[in-house]
């Protein structure tokens, strides 16, 4: 980062079923939640970096639908879709999160916006899944670049271990 | 698609790692034949990431010696890909208050 100490972001697992994200920004809420649901700006910020993301549908408001895809250099795509259940700008955005790999699974994702002293603001974004065994198996779902890149060296050794 | 992308290793990776189970409750857990489940243990077991045991008439699973702690950890890979994201976000934001001063 080219300004201050980074800021951290922290996980916990409040339940088996749920997984809980949380982040400061030093910006006021307002800008915060704009820069979030900007559908121009998701492409430079959501999901792993190597991949890009073509924001299909982004319609925010509650009944609203939303589709991404991200592809990878080997023009996999990766398909996300979803509904906007409720919106309060600029403090609340709740929607369905569903992935075309794992059909039939579906999570619901929870992000608050919360005013902090000095403009600051923190993002808070719970994700709830039906079973827990959903919730591994998409957090498993390849979309994590560090256990991407656990799986590559693994590959190699294996490709050594076959030669 | 990389060995290890293969869900049915990572699924047996992620069991193991709740302790050791035999080939016929990993197999039943994958709803995979003893055959197909077999084949999947023997890489992860050449790899050093599983070893087996056998007593009687069945093979126990472990978590091989060698220890891949990201490959287990989901939660901190999916911390860091969410970090990752808030970084950008983050430059996105200061970019956009510095415009707005």
């Amino acid at each position: 980062m080219s300004n201050d100490v980074k800021n951290k972001t922290s996980i916990t697992t409040p339940s088996d079923t749920e997984i809980r994200i949380e982040r400061e920004f030093d910006a006021p809420r307002s800008l915060v939640w704009e820069a979030y649901i900007d559908p121009e700006l998701l492409p430079e910020w959501l999901g792993p970096r190597e991949l890009t993301m073509t924001v299909e549908e982004f319609d925010v408001r509650p009944g609203g639908s939303y589709r991404f895809t991200h592809r990878d250099p080997d023009g996999n795509a990766f398909v996300f879709f979803g509904e906007i259940r409720e919106v309060r700008e600029p403090e609340l955005i709740e929607r369905t999160f569903a992935w075309e790999g794992m059909p039939g699974k579906q999570s619901v994702e929870r992000a608050e916006f919360e005013e902090l002293d000095g403009d600051r603001t923190r993002i808070v974004v719970v994700s709830r899944f039906d079973s827990k065994e959903d919730r591994d198996g998409m957090l498993e779902s390849g979309m994590d670049r560090g256990v991407n890149d656990s799986y590559e060296r693994l590959d190699e050794l294996f490709a050594r271990q076959q030669a | 698609m990389s060995a290890l992308a293969d869900p049915t290793r990572r699924a047996v990776l992620e069991r193991l790692g709740r302790g050791s189970a035999t080939i016929s409750e990993l197999a039943a857990a994958s709803e995979m034949s003893l055959t197909g489940l077999k084949k999947h243990v023997g890489i992860l077991e050449e790899a050093e990431l599983v070893r087996t045991e056998k007593r009687g008439r069945t093979r126990h699973c472990y978590l091989g010696p060698r220890r891949l702690d990201d490959v287990t950890d989901w939660v901190e890979a999916y911390r860091r890909s969410w970090d990752d994201s808030f970084d950008r976000l983050d430059q996105i934001i200061q970019r956009k208050k510095g415009m707005s001063k």
